[in-house]
C-alpha cells in the first residue's frame, strides 16, 4: 500500500498496482518510496485521479466496454476540474489520462478564431495594437484564405 | 475585490499559458498559431518551448512558396527539422531557389522533407533544396515524373544521412539512381521504388547486396524483376514489410528464399500470379511474425497453404486476403481457424 498526500494534506492510502499508471509515482515506489507528497495536486483533483486510475487499472477485454462508459462520464467536468487535472495527468505521468483530456481541451480550440477562443477560456487579451499587429503580420502565412468565423463554444 | 483581480491575473499570466503549453503538442499547426494571439502570456510560453516549432505543414496549400519563406523568416522556425508540401501549389524550383537564396540558415537541422505530389519541381529544384539540408534523413517525392537519376545524384551528394527515402511514381527513375542509393546509403531502412518502372534486376541487387538494414521494401507494381533479383531478398534479416504486388515473375524459388526474412510482419503478395502452395508454405514456416499475408488473385494456392499458414502464423497474423484465389475452398473464414 501507498500512501498518497494532497496539497490539503489529506491522506490516500491505495494499492501500488492502481498506482503505477503514474509514471511518476511509479518510479517513486522503484526508489523504496512508500508516503508520497503531491503539493501540486489538491484533495479534489487528487479523488478524481485515483477514481480513473481505479477504474483503469482491471484492463481486461470484458470491462473494455465498461471503461469507455466510464471515460465518457469522467470528462463531463467544468473548464477549471478539466485544468486542475490536466496539470495533475501531466505531472503524474498518467499519459492515457492525458490523452483523453488533450481533445476535452483541443476540441475548444480547433478552428476557432482568437476572439472564441478568449471568451471560451475567460482570457483577457493585453497586446498593445501594434503588438497584436505584428503577431498577425508575421504569422499570416499560416491561414488559407479567409478565417473560419468561429462558433462561441 | 483584490483577491478576484489576484486570481485573474493567475488565470491569465500562469494557468491558461501552462495548459496551453501541454495541449498544443497535439494541435494542428494552424490552431496552434491562433492561440499565440490569444494573449501575451500564451504567445510567450509557447514561444519559449523551440519542440513546439519544429514541423511546417503546408500541405494542399497554395502559395506554399511564398508561406514557406514567410515562416523560415522567423526566428522560432530556426531549426525546423520537418517540412510538409505534400500536394501544396506554387512550389516549383523558382521557389525553392528563392528559399535558398532568403532562408538558407534555417535549414540546417532538416531531417525530414516531403515533397510528394509537387510535381513541378525537377532535378533542378532538388538539386538545390538538398543543398541547403544536409543532415536530411527522409526524403519523399512521389508522383513525380520530372525527376531523373540527376536529382538523385544530387540528393546523395549533398546529404549523407538518408534513411528513408520514397520514390513511388517517379517513373524516369532508373538502375542508376538505385546504384548511387546502394553505394551511399547503406544505412538505409525504407526505400518505396513503386511503379519505378525503368528499374531492372540489376539496381535491386545492387540495393539488396549493399543495404542490410532495410526494413521497409516497396516494389508494388515492378512486373519486370525476376527471382534473380527476388531472391537476394534473403539478404535483409531486419525487413518487416515488403509489398511485391504485381510481382509476376516471382516464382515458388524466389518466395522460398525471401522466407528467410524471419522478422517479415507484412507481406504482400497480390496477383504474384506464378506463387503456389510451395512458396507461401515456406514463408509460413520462415516468418513466424507474419501480421498480414495477401494472396490476392493468385490461382495457385489452395486449402493446404490455409494448414500451414493456421499451425504456424496463428499468434500473430491477423489479416489474410484470399480474394479471387479460386482455389481455397473454405467458404466462410473464420477466425477459429486461427484461434
Amino acid at each position: 500500500m501507498i500512501t498518497l498526500q494532497s496539497s490539503d494534506k489529506d491522506v490516500f492510502e491505495i494499492e501500488q498496482s492502481i498506482l503505477i499508471q503514474s509514471g511518476t509515482i511509479k518510479n517513486m515506489v522503484e526508489d523504496d518510496f512508500t508516503f508520497i507528497p503531491l503539493p501540486s495536486v489538491d484533495t479534489e483533483t487528487l479523488i478524481k485521479i485515483i477514481e480513473y486510475m481505479k477504474k483503469h487499472a482491471d484492463k481486461t477485454d470484458s470491462k473494455e466496454k465498461n471503461i469507455k462508459e466510464f471515460d465518457k462520464d469522467f470528462m463531463k467536468k467544468t473548464l477549471n476540474e478539466l485544468f486542475a487535472l490536466v496539470f495533475a495527468a501531466n505531472y503524474l505521468h498518467i499519459s492515457s489520462l492525458l490523452e483523453l483530456l488533450y481533445p476535452s481541451i483541443a476540441d475548444r480550440i480547433k478552428d476557432k478564431i482568437t476572439e472564441a477562443i478568449r471568451q471560451i477560456f475567460s482570457i483577457r487579451c493585453d497586446f498593445t495594437p501594434e503588438e497584436e499587429r505584428r503577431i498577425i503580420m508575421d504569422n499570416k502565412w499560416a491561414h488559407e484564405g479567409t478565417e473560419i468565423e468561429g462558433t462561441l463554444d | 475585490m483584490a483577491e478576484e483581480a489576484a486570481a485573474e491575473v493567475i488565470w491569465n499570466k500562469e494557468t491558461v499559458p501552462k495548459v496551453m503549453k501541454i495541449v498544443s503538442s497535439t494541435l494542428p499547426q494552424r490552431d496552434l498559431i491562433t492561440l499565440l494571439l490569444v494573449s501575451p502570456s500564451i504567445h510567450r510560453t509557447l514561444l519559449s518551448h523551440p519542440s513546439l516549432w519544429l514541423v511546417l505543414d503546408f500541405h494542399e496549400m497554395s502559395n506554399a512558396g511564398d508561406r514557406l519563406v514567410s515562416a523560415l523568416s522567423l526566428p522560432r522556425y530556426h531549426s525546423v527539422k520537418h517540412i510538409n508540401l505534400e500536394f501544396a501549389q506554387d512550389i516549383e524550383d523558382k521557389q525553392l531557389e528563392n528559399v535558398k537564396s532568403k532562408c538558407e540558415d534555417s535549414l540546417l537541422d532538416l531531417e525530414i522533407l516531403n515533397l510528394n505530389g509537387c510535381q513541378r519541381i525537377s532535378d533542378k529544384g532538388i538539386e538545390v533544396v538538398t543543398n541547403t539540408c544536409p543532415k536530411l534523413k527522409v526524403f519523399s517525392i512521389y508522383w513525380n515524373v520530372r525527376v531523373t537519376d540527376v536529382g538523385i545524384t544530387h540528393l546523395v551528394k549533398n546529404c549523407k544521412s538518408v534513411v528513408d527515402l520514397n520514390l513511388s511514381g517517379c517513373k524516369n527513375i532508373t538502375d542508376k539512381s538505385l546504384h548511387l542509393v546502394a553505394d551511399k546509403y547503406q544505412e538505409l531502412e525504407s526505400l518505396n521504388i513503386t511503379r519505378c518502372i525503368k528499374i531492372t534486376d540489376s539496381g535491386l541487387q545492387r540495393i539488396l547486396l549493399n543495404c542490410s538494414s532495410l526494413q521497409n521494401l516497396n516494389l508494388y507494381a515492378l512486373s519486370t524483376l525476376t527471382d534473380e533479383a527476388y531472391k537476394m531478398i534473403s539478404r535483409l534479416p531486419h525487413l518487416r514489410f515488403l509489398d511485391l504486388c504485381g510481382a509476376q515473375n516471382l516464382t515458388d524459388d524466389g518466395l522460398s528464399c525471401i522466407a528467410m526474412c524471419k522478422n517479415l510482419v507484412s507481406l504482400n503478395l497480390t496477383w504474384c500470379v506464378q506463387v503456389s502452395d510451395v512458396g507461401v508454405i515456406a514463408i509460413a514456416q520462415g516468418c513466424r511474425s507474419l501480421a498480414l499475408l495477401s494472396l490476392f488473385g493468385i490461382l495457385g494456392v489452395s486449402d493446404r497453404c490455409l494448414e500451414v499458414l493456421s499451425s504456424f502464423c496463428s499468434n500473430t497474423l491477423k489479416t489474410l486476403d484470399v480474394n479471387g484465389c479460386i482455389n481455397i475452398k473454405v467458404a466462410v473464414f473464420s477466425a477459429n481457424i486461427f484461434a
